[in-house]
């Protein structure tokens, strides 16, 4: 318990430091949060058109379609905010020798590399797609009950917890290939596929997105789960691959470090 | 034994490196298209025709326009921005030659270098979706769109050039860039065939720019069009050139005017 | 007493490819790369006692860094023992990572954009260092490094010499008992170099911390160093005090002396080996017991303005070190 707080209090001053430091760019900060807008408006926009031309996706109807749209945007956009300012530096960590004076610290190094950096414009991009869930919401006339939130919530965890290991262990690939460029894309490349629901994934990709990268439920079951629907299969597939991505990212991490060759 | 074993690891990693990179570039140019062929095949399962496509014609639609974006992106935007901020402008500025058309000819030569590992990744995916694709080896047709790319190559650099010049103005232009890419991606096509929306809209869009990079050569390639047209597209593009030369001219006088010639 | 830190056998292996030059070199590397290993460190042994300030002493690429890397935890050992405050560095555990600082010269752990007290501020929270105690050190260390003033500005915006103060600074703040120092002065300004090396001494005398200090500027070595340890192509040379190096070494002083008339390079040469000649100035090398015997006869023959006796270079001698190994091999 005493761990926890410790490191909540320095996550804390971790994001304290990042704030600081990005309010000294206001225009960039400005400017990468309407960029953020736009892609999201972009995909409303897609999401209209295929419903324009009289199909659907899946079960879905439109506006089931755009709350689905809606928790994947929240994933990510949570999932940014987080990780993504890490990830990018990790060829300054691994191929550059940045991680050094990190392993001197009496800090977790998985931990230091994976949340040292925090995206404050990732947290402003939030509200776009939190906007269009309360649309969405209120819309499909949604009753909100302590149950189908608090579970709606723990999804979003174990979701978020495939993300994470996920995207961290394709990155873990530099300890051994020395370069390679913009591979932190390698991991959010296949991610992008959940922003449209599983129904339109079968055959191989299904497999490999059950068996392999496990995130083919990572945005359908919260978002069944704040509708009051339950697929258990689903979700005990969720919780598995969330627990088990977890411990290999683990476990490749300290692996990772042995190959670490420290030039730079 | 176990010297054995490692033997082939080493071989293993050592065969993975620079291939690994390439393999890593197909995969990064594959995985969109394969992304959309499911999503279109999954609509197309529904309705046989949608906004005048076939799925065909859909899956070579996004093929295509991604071989396009290869052909005719310079990302000469940081490289431009970079010369600015570290104040390396002055070895152009100083010499008799013009800075815009160095710099043209540079990125155009890396883009071809870069063209010869292109071009065999784009050979691997259309192996992949053979059954998908639609070609198209008429000569008029070619020679009409070798026009467009050459056109939209340059109007590219332009748009290219003006981002990378707004470093004379503010510090970070990297947002900027990708606010850009974003309102490209709306209304080139990019995303999806222009053809989905309303009418009013698009025709709005044709007198942009934009849909000139890949909405109007999809045209074309299928024979959409009529000779009229086409001569009214690339007629379009060609004053839209002139207008985006203006003002880069214009920008790059106001930005030298007040270039302090050293690295900020 | 037992040593604070020891190490044996100490071997280190990098693995690389081979980098074939021009384009169709570059295209051939595609499709093929020699793998090639590099020791770094060949078996390395010594122990070091509390308190003690050590250099390390090498040419580039002779396998200090790597060594200091080892002793941090960074890297794991090929083979070989390492011990340091009874910890093995390589399991970074965090009792053992809370005792000890590493200061790089060339890599920065303060944050680019923000004061310097910020980076201070995290480093508290991350050695988990006590209120008053984080008080105490940092106004202690301040005021030392003479940086009071500088502390809430963008560390972007300091000097090199201020940015070198405030990381040591930052590496302080826990009052580690084991200091290393991977090349702390390189690229400073000569009075940034004194005040860093005066703080280091007295860092050392006050609070008893072991320090080892790599470094290219045989100035901080001579200053700061009770005992030298040399490493070339990652093999121990020497090691001892940084005086025995003399006498061990250096069998020779030099004499320099400036005539009053213009006299051949002939009648010289008896005395000795010339090693520079300047107008009426000479620089001769002689045997360190015929010192006294030399100089006399000097300047018993020669009418003589002006003589210094001084012991030669450090430089000189480890070039001379060097040059002997590699005629050994």
């Amino acid at each position: 318990m005493k761990k926890i707080t410790r490191y909540i209090k320095l996550y804390i001053h971790f994001v304290q430091n990042c704030i600081t430091r990005e309010l000294l760019f206001r225009t960039h900060f400005i400017l990468s949060f309407s960029s953020r807008l736009l892609m999201f408006l972009l995909y409303i926009v897609f999401y209209q058109v295929i419903y324009r031309s009289a199909v659907a996706i899946g079960t879905l109807n439109y506006d089931q379609g755009l709350l689905y749209l809606s928790v994947f945007f929240l994933i990510d956009t949570i999932g940014f905010m987080f990780f993504i300012k890490n990830f990018s530096t990790f060829p300054e960590y691994i191929s550059e020798g940045k991680l050094d004076i990190i392993l001197t610290k009496p800090v977790d190094s998985q931990f230091f590399v994976s949340l040292r950096y925090f995206s404050l414009i990732s947290l402003f991009s939030i509200f776009p797609p939190l906007v269009l869930f309360i649309r969405q919401l209120i819309i499909l006339d949604i009753a909100l009950t302590p149950i189908n939130i608090v579970l709606f919530l723990i999804f979003m965890g174990t979701s978020l917890t495939i993300y994470y290991s996920f995207w961290f262990i394709t990155n873990l690939i530099l300890f051994w290939i020395n370069r390679i460029d913009a591979l932190h894309e390698f991991f959010v490349t296949l991610w992008r596929f959940m922003q449209f629901p599983p129904d339109i994934f079968q055959g191989v990709l299904r497999f490999f997105f059950v068996g392999i990268v496990p995130i083919l439920f990572t945005v359908s079951v919260p978002t069944q789960a704040i509708q009051h629907l339950f697929d258990l299969k689903a979700i005990s597939a969720l919780i598995i691959a969330s627990i088990f991505s977890l411990l290999i990212s683990r476990i490749l991490w300290k692996i990772g470090l042995r190959h670490y060759q420290s030039t730079g | 034994m176990n010297k054995f074993t490692t033997y082939i690891k080493i071989g293993v990693l050592d065969a993975l490196e620079m291939r690994f990179q390439l393999l890593y570039w197909l995969y990064v140019n594959m995985a969109p298209i394969i992304m959309m062929t499911y999503l279109w095949s999954h609509l197309y399962a529904q309705k046989g025709e949608i906004g005048g496509y076939s799925l065909n014609m859909m899956v070579t639609y996004y093929l295509v326009t991604r071989l396009i974006n290869r052909i005719i992106s310079t990302y000469a935007e940081e490289r431009i921005a970079k010369d600015i901020k570290e104040g390396r402008l002055n070895q152009y500025i100083t010499r008799p030659i013009d800075y815009m058309t160095y710099k043209f000819g540079e990125r155009l030569g890396i883009r071809a270098v870069n063209l010869i590992i292109v071009i065999p990744i784009y050979m691997i995916l259309m192996l992949i979706l053979r059954e998908y694709l639609i070609f198209n080896f008429d000569s008029i047709t070619i020679i009409f769109l070798s026009i467009n790319f050459f056109l939209s190559l340059i109007l590219f650099f332009f748009l290219a050039f003006m981002i990378g010049m707004m470093a004379f103005f503010m510090v970070e232009t990297h947002a900027l860039n990708g606010l850009k890419d974003q309102v490209i991606n709306l209304m080139s096509g990019y995303l999806f065939p222009l053809t989905l929306l309303p009418e009013k809209l698009q025709e709005i869009f044709s007198y942009l720019p934009f849909t000139y990079f890949y909405n109007f050569p999809m045209e074309v390639y299928f024979q959409r069009l009529t000779t009229i047209q086409i001569y009214q597209g690339l007629g379009i593009q060609c004053v839209w050139i002139i207008v985006f030369y203006l003002i880069a001219q214009l920008i790059w006088q106001q930005g030298t005017k007040n270039y302090e010639g050293i690295g900020i | 007493m037992k040593p604070i830190i020891s190490i044996k056998n100490l071997v280190k292996q990098y693995s690389y490819y081979k980098k074939q030059p021009g384009l169709l070199g570059s295209i051939k590397s595609l499709f093929h790369r020699e793998k090639l290993y590099v020791e770094a460190v060949k078996g390395i042994s010594f122990e070091i006692q509390p308190g003690e300030f050590v250099g390390f002493v090498g040419p580039n690429g002779a396998g200090k860094t790597t060594t200091l890397k080892m002793l941090s935890g960074i890297l794991y050992p090929t083979s070989g023992d390492v011990d340091v405050l009874n910890h093995k560095p390589f399991e970074r555990e965090p009792e053992f990572q809370k005792q000890f600082a590493l200061v790089m010269g060339q890599k920065n752990q303060l944050w680019w954009d923000l004061p310097a007290i910020e980076s201070f501020l995290l480093n508290k929270a991350i050695y988990e260092i006590p209120d008053a105690l984080f008080k105490k050190n940092l106004d202690e260390l301040s005021e030392l490094l003479d940086i009071k003033d500088i502390l809430d500005v963008q560390v972007r915006k300091l000097s090199l010499g201020q940015r070198m103060k405030c990381e040591l600074v930052a590496a302080l703040l826990h009052s580690p008992k084991v200091l290393f120092l991977d090349e702390p002065t390189i690229g400073l300004d000569v009075i940034s170099q004194n005040a860093i090396r005066e703080f280091l001494k007295a860092y050392n005398k006050e609070k008893g911390a072991t320090i080892i200090l790599t470094s290219h500027y045989m100035q901080d070595i001579r200053r700061l160093c009770d005992r030298v340890i040399i490493i070339d192509h990652g093999q121990l040379l020497y090691d001892g005090t940084y005086d025995a190096l003399h006498t061990q070494y250096s069998d020779s002083k030099t004499v320099e002396f400036t005539l009053a008339n213009r006299v051949d390079a002939k009648e010289i040469e008896v005395f000795g080996k010339i090693l520079s000649q300047k107008d009426r100035t000479f620089s001769i090398k002689i045997p360190r017991e015929k010192t006294a015997e030399i100089t006399g006869k000097i300047l018993e023959k020669f009418q003589v303005d002006d003589i210094v006796i001084h012991e030669r270079d450090i430089e000189e001698i480890i070039e001379e070190i060097f040059t002997d190994k590699k005629m050994r091999d």
